[in-house]
């Protein structure tokens, strides 16, 4: 059977609301509960970003000094140098780099390279100070590692010179030879 | 809802949950009966904080679900004659009411929206169009 008052309320459904409601007025109502809500879950954490940049600036600026203070003291990741240590050190370093350098640079005038042999020398060489640099940061102001350090420079020069000395004597006799011939 | 101030409330309520859960719709095709859920729901909650509405739904007593009313033939409807009944009816009968005949929900959706079972939704309904109709006829005989 039918429902007489179910077809009739459908028939006039937009009569049974009698209520008329403010849409613009039920929106701007929404719309500021939501902004209510929406500030909430967006809610800048100001002082939680203060506290995380205070100590991003407190790491930053330990770092920089300690990367700072390093390089005053000649500290690097493979360990310290001698010119760190004191001035004379530094003044001895320097004048024994600088006949090294100057060695190495007539060896590669005069023999026009240098010898594979005397490279791997000088390799071992560098090896060795590397090692005697991380002694000296475990062990720093040890006189023994220090010493050990310029007796390096002077061996080193010391063979430079001898191998300069060879070439020098062969080119001499090969002068001589083609004097002589 | 019984006033307009608690309707505008329950809607503005009902809109920022929309908003919210959003993003918790799987098919944009039903969006508006969603939200039309969502209004209801919120609405069935309201009344049930209030205590206007309890559980006793389901308890609809001895009355009968009847077929139909002949004698809503002998009635002439007028639409504001139907609602001031169904204000002074039962707000379980009213709910029941108010979902089955304006809100186009069947007895099994409106037994799933107010968790009693389908029987007891149209015994609810039976019970309240019986109610408006002795009230219209009431109003009838006065005038």
């Amino acid at each position: 059977m039918k429902d007489k008052l179910k077809i009739f309320t459908e028939q006039h459904r937009e009569d049974f609301e009698v209520y008329k409601l403010d849409v613009d007025q039920a929106w701007k109502d929404i719309d500021k509960q939501l902004d209510i809500n929406t500030g909430k879950g967006l809610q800048i954490p100001w002082l939680k970003i203060v506290r995380v940049a205070a100590i991003l600036i407190v790491i930053m600026t330990i770092a920089f000094g300690y990367y700072l203070n390093n390089q005053r003291l000649g500290i690097d990741k493979n360990g310290i140098a001698l010119h760190s240590i004191s001035s004379e050190l530094a003044d001895t370093e320097a004048f024994y780099a600088t006949q090294i350098d100057e060695k190495i640079d007539l060896i590669k005038v005069t023999a026009g390279s240098i010898d594979p042999e005397v490279a791997a020398q000088l390799e071992i060489f560098d090896l060795d100070y590397m090692s005697l640099k991380k002694d000296m940061q475990d062990h720093a102001d040890s006189e023994e590692v220090i010493n050990a350090m310029i007796e390096h420079y002077r061996l080193k020069l010391a063979m430079l010179e001898k191998i300069l000395k060879e070439i020098q004597k062969d080119d001499n006799k090969d002068y001589e030879e083609a004097q002589a011939i | 809802m019984g006033n307009e101030d608690d309707a505008k409330d329950v809607l503005q309520d009902s809109f920022i949950h929309v908003f919210s859960k959003m993003n918790a719709l799987r098919n944009i095709d039903t969006f508006s009966a969603w939200i039309k859920r969502i209004v209801i729901n919120h609405c069935i909650n309201a009344l049930k904080k209030k205590s206007i509405i309890s559980g006793d739904i389901e308890n609809v007593g001895d009355f009968p679900e009847v077929g139909e009313d002949d004698n809503m033939d002998r009635l002439k409807f007028e639409t504001k004659k139907i609602l001031e009944a169904i204000d002074k009816i039962s707000e379980g009968c009213k709910t029941v009411l108010n979902l089955y005949l304006f809100e186009g929900y069947d007895h099994k959706e409106i037994a799933e929206i107010l968790a009693i079972s389908e029987s007891a939704s149209k015994a609810q309904y039976s019970k309240a169009k019986a109610k408006v109709r002795g009230l219209l006829e009431e109003e009838k005989f006065r005038s």
